[in-house]
C-alpha cells in the first residue's frame, strides 16, 4: 500500500484576493532554507514547526472551499522543498478546473525533475529569490524586482497584470479576529495595532507566512 | 514583503462580560464607563481602555511598572472571557433542554388527567373511587407544578437569550465600527478601498486595500 503524502503546512486561508487573481484558497508551507535576507516570516523557515497534514485533509479544506473560487496559490517557506506534495496538489487542483498559482524562491535553472513539473502545470508562478535590496512594494504580488511573474501554461497574458499594492483585511464576526494578509505599509500594520486588543506592540503576533521566499 | 498579521484569537467587546469577568477573578471596586474600565486586582490598581470599535485592552509602554500586573489581570480576562461567553450558551441550551422535558411531561400528565376523567366514577366501589379521586388531585397539582416550572424557566431562558443577543449586538457593533474605521483610516492612508464585503460562508467581513503604482 502506498504512503499518503504529508504537506507541512504553515496556514490555510479558505480565501484571499490578495494573492494572485479572483478568489483564492491560500496555503502557506513551513519550511524553507533558502534564508533570504530581509525575510519578514522567518517563523516558516523551520522544518520542525508547523501541521503535518495528510494529504486527504488537505484536499478536504479546498473541497470545502468557497464554490467561487478561481483557485489555489501556495505559498510558503518554500512549497518546492516539499515538491511531492506540492505537485500532488496542484494535479488536485487543476482536476478540479481551479488554475494554480505557485510561489517559489528558486529559480527554474535550479529545478529537479518535480519542482519543472509544479512549474509546467502551475498558471502562475512568481520565481526567485526574495532580494532586500531589490525590494519594491508596488508590484503586484512580488516583494523584490527580481522576482519573475510567468504564466507557464500562458492561461494568463500576464501583460494584462498591473502593478499595485494590495492588502486584504479580514474581521472575523464571532471571535472579532482580524486577519491582514497581502503587503501591508506601516500606517496599515499601525492601524490594525490601533483598532485591536492592546496597543502593546508585542501583544500582536507578528508577521508569520512568507509569500515571496 | 508579503505576510500575515492576526490579533488575538478573541476580541473582548462586550463590557458586561468583562465585568463579569473581572468578578470571577476576584478584582474589586470595578468602575466601568464608555471609554475605560478600572478595578483593584491583588493589590494594583488596573486601568483598561476601550478603543473607538468597542476592544478592551490597555494603552502601556512596555518599560511602565505597571505593564506586568496588567499584562496579568490581561491575560487571564482573555482566557475566562471565551469561557465565559461559552457557559451563557451552554446555560441557554440546558434551559431549552428544560423546558422539552417539561413540556413532554405536561403532556403526559394532562392525557393522564382526560384518561382518569373518561372513567366512570359510578361504576367503582367506594374504596376505587376514593382511590381514583386522590389520583385525579395528585395529577391535578403535578400539573400545575409543572406549570410554575415552566415559567420559571421560561424566564430564565428570555434572561439568558437577552443577555445573548447584547453579546452579539456587542460583536455587530465592533465589525460595524472595525469595518468603518479601516476604511475611513486606510484611505486616509492613500489607500483605495477596493473590496469590501461580508462572506457569509465564513462570517467574515473583507476590506481590501489597493494603491496603484505610476
Amino acid at each position: 500500500m502506498s504512503q499518503e503524502s504529508v504537506f507541512n503546512v504553515h496556514t490555510i486561508l479558505p480565501s484571499s484576493e490578495v494573492y494572485g487573481p479572483g478568489l483564492r484558497w491560500v496555503l502557506w508551507t513551513q519550511g524553507c532554507t533558502l534564508a533570504c535576507k530581509g525575510c519578514w516570516n522567518t517563523e516558516t523557515w523551520s522544518k520542525q514547526k508547523g501541521v503535518l497534514m495528510s494529504m486527504s485533509d488537505v484536499k478536504s479544506s479546498l473541497d470545502s472551499a468557497e464554490e467561487e473560487i478561481e483557485g489555489i496559490t501556495i505559498l510558503g517557506g518554500e512549497p518546492l522543498q516539499q515538491a511531492s506534495a506540492t505537485l500532488e496538489l496542484i494535479h488536485y487542483a487543476r482536476s478540479k478546473n481551479l488554475t494554480v498559482m505557485l510561489y517559489t524562491g528558486y529559480y527554474e535553472s535550479e529545478f529537479d525533475e518535480i519542482m519543472q513539473q509544479c512549474f509546467d502545470n502551475s498558471d502562475l508562478v512568481i520565481q526567485g529569490r526574495y532580494v532586500e535590496e531589490k525590494r519594491d512594494l508596488g508590484l503586484l504580488w512580488r516583494g523584490s524586482t527580481n522576482q519573475i511573474l510567468e504564466s507557464p501554461t500562458k492561461h494568463y497574458d500576464v501583460s494584462n497584470f498591473r502593478e499595485a499594492q494590495e492588502v486584504e483585511i479580514q474581521i472575523d464576526h464571532d471571535t472579532g479576529q482580524v486577519t491582514v494578509t497581502g503587503y501591508p505599509d506601516a500606517h496599515i500594520l499601525e492601524m490594525v495595532e490601533e483598532l485591536s486588543t492592546s496597543k502593546l506592540s508585542s501583544r500582536i503576533e507578528k508577521p508569520k507566512p512568507s509569500s515571496k521566499s | 514583503m508579503s505576510q500575515i498579521t492576526r490579533t488575538g484569537h478573541i476580541q473582548m467587546v462586550d463590557i458586561e462580560c468583562a465585568r463579569e469577568v473581572l468578578e470571577q477573578l476576584g478584582a474589586s471596586s470595578i468602575t466601568i464607563n464608555n471609554t475605560s474600565i478600572t478595578c483593584q486586582y491583588q493589590g494594583d490598581s488596573i486601568h483598561l481602555t476601550r478603543t473607538v470599535n468597542g476592544v478592551i485592552g490597555f494603552t502601556m509602554n512596555d518599560y511602565d511598572n505597571r505593564v506586568q500586573s496588567h499584562l496579568r489581570v490581561f491575560d487571564q480576562m482573555q482566557q475566562k472571557y471565551p469561557v465565559l461567553i461559552q457557559e451563557k450558551m451552554e446555560k441557554i441550551r440546558l434551559e431549552k433542554e428544560r423546558i422539552e422535558r417539561i413540556r413532554l411531561e405536561k403532556i403526559r400528565v394532562e392525557k393522564e388527567i382526560q384518561a382518569q376523567k373518561q372513567r366512570n366514577l359510578d361504576e367503582l366501589n367506594s374504596e376505587a373511587r376514593t382511590f381514583q379521586l386522590a389520583e385525579q388531585e395528585k395529577s391535578a397539582m403535578r400539573l400545575q407544578e409543572l406549570e410554575v416550572e415552566m415559567v420559571k424557566h421560561k424566564a430564565e431562558l428570555e434572561l439568558s437569550q437577552e443577555e445573548l443577543n447584547r453579546i452579539d449586538q456587542s460583536k455587530k457593533n465592533f465589525v460595524e465600527t472595525t469595518q468603518k474605521e479601516f476604511i475611513k483610516r486606510g484611505e486616509k492612508g492613500g489607500w483605495t478601498l477596493s473590496e469590501n464585503f461580508v462572506e457569509t460562508q465564513r462570517n467574515v467581513t473583507r476590506i481590501q486595500f489597493r494603491k496603484q503604482m505610476n
